[in-house]
């Protein structure tokens, strides 16, 4: 996954500025793909691509803001470059109250360009590295049994295996059982690892809505 | 006594060349009384009242005559009759202020400069020949510097046209008020030209913005891919280039245009295709429409004659016209947002350009819409149709404002076609 080629989405409706910014970018040698609207854009583009996306602020139809927004609907994790023709700040500032993104003024330099864009697909590529992680996690989460998932929040939550045992009514060797059959179904080397997983866990569930498999007084010891 | 009948009267009398006493006791009469028995009371009583009417009569000839010489006197223009050669037969008062009767049986010409002797000589021929007046302007001919328009009739008299009236007018005032105004007019046009401008800046720039930034990105592009040393990328630098030159005569056009319309100074008439000229002007609009979601279409007409125009003030008519119309359309509900410009040609005679739009927002009294200072917009100066109409008319042409029956709206103005070579 690390060798992925990132691609550049460039959305302007100027025909000119449009084929400009497609030289600049493929004269550093990445990959582009241009759009004449946002419209065309939101029609086209793959979700899963590995990249950012370049986009003119006034166009006809949708606008760059608007386009941000729409992406952050659809839950896209692609980063948005909003470039603006002059001194926009309203505009900047309600795009950057929507969420991740950079700014640049044109006339911009390919050095600006090029190191926005550069840390624009390092953050995507960190980002969906994550969200791979976040992925296997759950899915290892989901081969846990309903009483393993119990013993998961009362251990991660710091409870000693006396007092998880008292709570769950059951013999100190089970639990001491099921704690080792969680971190090997979980991957985790200890429990240190397995707290971290559950962060990332509750994030994922928290931005998926997922299933509330933990009790609701999970982690309120007594 | 009315005003006409003294006048009316000298003039039968001047033109017959004597003062009659017979015309109220008619031949009729005479017959009647010729062919009566003699009574010698009754031919006195006929004498006398003739004698009297007579005297009425020259009574009322001597008021006449009163009448007119104070008119004459009064009249502030110069009112001189000639002969076919051009001898002075009468005048009211000379212009140098000399004594009238030694003007009087001298040639006209003698007192017009040298310059326009000759025309002056063939005008006044020309008239008696055709019997019809004639209008000219004499200014230069006065080393006062004083400007006369003079209005030469010739009058026919018991058939033959041996006399004409020549009225001169002292005009320095009124052209010089008339220059001024003109002046004035150039400049508030030149005002409110800048001032429209103002209207469309923000979208200008951005679109004089464009072409630079893409010039820019073009030639960074071309600078990286020279400065890492990419083999084969030959074709796209060319490209890169080609892209680059077109772009700077895209912004170039753009400030050209602008240009045209900032211009201040006098107007300039020239021969103009408006087919050719409109598309300046819309391309200057259109950016402004396109941030209100407005589609400016051009319509020419296939064949259309020129028209000798100052291109500057027919632009911001246009202009004016199309940003009313974007104007109208911001504040209307109308879900068509078009504004459609076309040209026509009406009978061979008069080109007609004609801005219409989908707002139908156009105000109930349109005898106001082209006055100064009448406006329905919040910021608005009311002057944009005022100049308007003045540009129009100072080209010999007319404007006008009518609803259309999908409650549309028509601003169109027409202008006398040039006529072409074949006509
Ligand atoms: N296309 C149109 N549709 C509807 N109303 C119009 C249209 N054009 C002009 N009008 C009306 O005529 C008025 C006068 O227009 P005019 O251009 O003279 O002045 P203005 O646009 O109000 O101000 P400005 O001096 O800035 O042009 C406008 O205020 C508007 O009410
Ligand atoms: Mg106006």
């Amino acid at each position: 996954m690390t060798d992925e080629q990132p691609i550049v989405f460039i959305v302007e409706d100027d025909e000119a500025v449009r084929d400009s910014l497609v030289a600049m970018v493929s004269a550093a040698g990445v990959t582009v793909e241009s759009f004449a609207s946002a419209e065309e854009f939101l029609a086209a583009f793959d979700r899963d691509q590995l990249g950012c996306l370049v986009s003119d602020v006034r166009m006809e139809g949708l606008t760059g803001t608007q386009l941000q927004k729409r992406l952050l609907d659809e839950g896209v994790s692609l980063p948005v470059i909003l470039i603006s023709g002059y001194a926009d700040v309203p505009t900047a500032v309600d795009a950057m109250k929507i969420g991740a993104i950079s700014f640049l003024e044109k006339p911009c330099t390919r050095q600006e360009l090029w190191a926005t864009i550069s840390k624009a697909i390092a953050t995507h590529r960190e980002q969906r590295k994550q969200d791979a992680a976040v992925a296997e996690i759950r899915e290892w989460f989901t081969q846990l049994t309903q009483s393993e998932r119990e013993v998961m929040a009362r251990l991660v939550a710091g409870q000693a295996n006396k007092v998880i045992a008292a709570e769950l009514e059951m013999g100190l060797r089970t639990v001491e059982l099921r704690r080792a059959t969680i971190l090997k179904k979980m991957n985790a080397d200890s429990l240190a690892e397995l707290v971290r997983q559950s962060i990332l866990l509750d994030q994922f569930k928290q931005e998926h809505q997922g299933i509330s498999s933990l009790p609701p007084d999970a982690g309120a010891g007594r | 006594m009315t005003g006409m009948s003294p006048l009316s009267k000298w003039a039968t009398m001047s033109l017959s060349g004597a003062v009659s006493i017979m015309p109220h006791a008619g031949p009729r009469d005479t017959a009647q009384h010729e062919t009566g028995i003699s009574d010698t009371r009754a031919e006195t009583r006929r004498l006398r009242k003739i004698l009297r009417a007579a005297c009425e009569e020259a009574q009322q000839a001597r008021e006449a005559e009163a009448w007119l010489r104070s008119l004459l006197d009064h009249v502030p223009v110069t009112i001189v009759t000639l002969d076919r050669d051009g001898t002075i037969l009468s005048i009211n008062r000379t212009l140098s202020g000399q004594p009238v009767d030694n003007v009087v049986g001298t040639c006209c010409l003698d007192y017009v400069s040298e310059a326009i002797r000759e025309d002056c000589r063939q005008a006044i021929k020309e008239a008696f020949e055709s019997g019809h007046s004639r209008r000219y302007e004499c200014g230069k001919a006065d080393p006062s510097g004083r400007l006369w328009e003079a209005v030469f009739t010739p009058v026919p008299i018991q058939g033959t046209v041996s006399v004409g009236v020549v009225i001169m007018q002292d005009v320095t005032e009124r052209k010089r008020a008339e220059e001024e105004a003109r002046d004035r007019a150039v400049e508030s046009a030149h005002v409110h030209r800048v001032n429209m401008m103002g209207e469309m800046v923000a979208e200008l720039a951005h679109e004089i913005g464009q072409p630079l930034y893409a010039i820019s990105n073009f030639a960074q592009a071309g600078v990286q891919v020279l400065r890492s040393g990419q083999e084969g990328r030959g074709a796209d630098l060319l490209a890169w280039l080609e892209r680059i030159s077109e772009q700077a005569t895209r912004a170039g056009d753009i400030i050209r245009r602008l240009g045209n319309l900032m211009r201040k100074g006098q107007p300039d008439r020239v021969p103009v295709d408006l087919n050719r000229l409109i598309p300046n002007v819309i391309e200057l609009t259109r950016p402004r429409a396109r941030s209100e979601q407005i589609e400016i279409t051009f319509h020419p007409t296939d064949v259309l004659p020129e028209v000798v125009v100052d291109p500057v003030q027919i632009e911001q008519v246009i202009v004016n016209l199309v940003q009313n119309a974007i104007e109208a359309m911001v504040t209307s509900q109308a879900t068509t947002r078009q504004i459609d410009v076309s040209t026509s040609c009406l009978d061979g005679h008069q080109v007609e350009v004609a801005v219409h739009d989908t707002a139908g927002t156009l105000p109930d009294d349109l005898d106001m819409l082209f006055e100064a200072f009448y406006t329905t917009k919040p910021r608005g100066m009311g002057m944009g149709l005022a100049i308007c109409r003045s540009i129009v008319e100072g080209h010999g042409g007319q404007i006008e404002a009518v609803r259309d029956t999908e409650g549309g709206t028509t601003l169109r103005f027409r202008l006398p076609a040039l006529p072409g070579e074949d006509s």
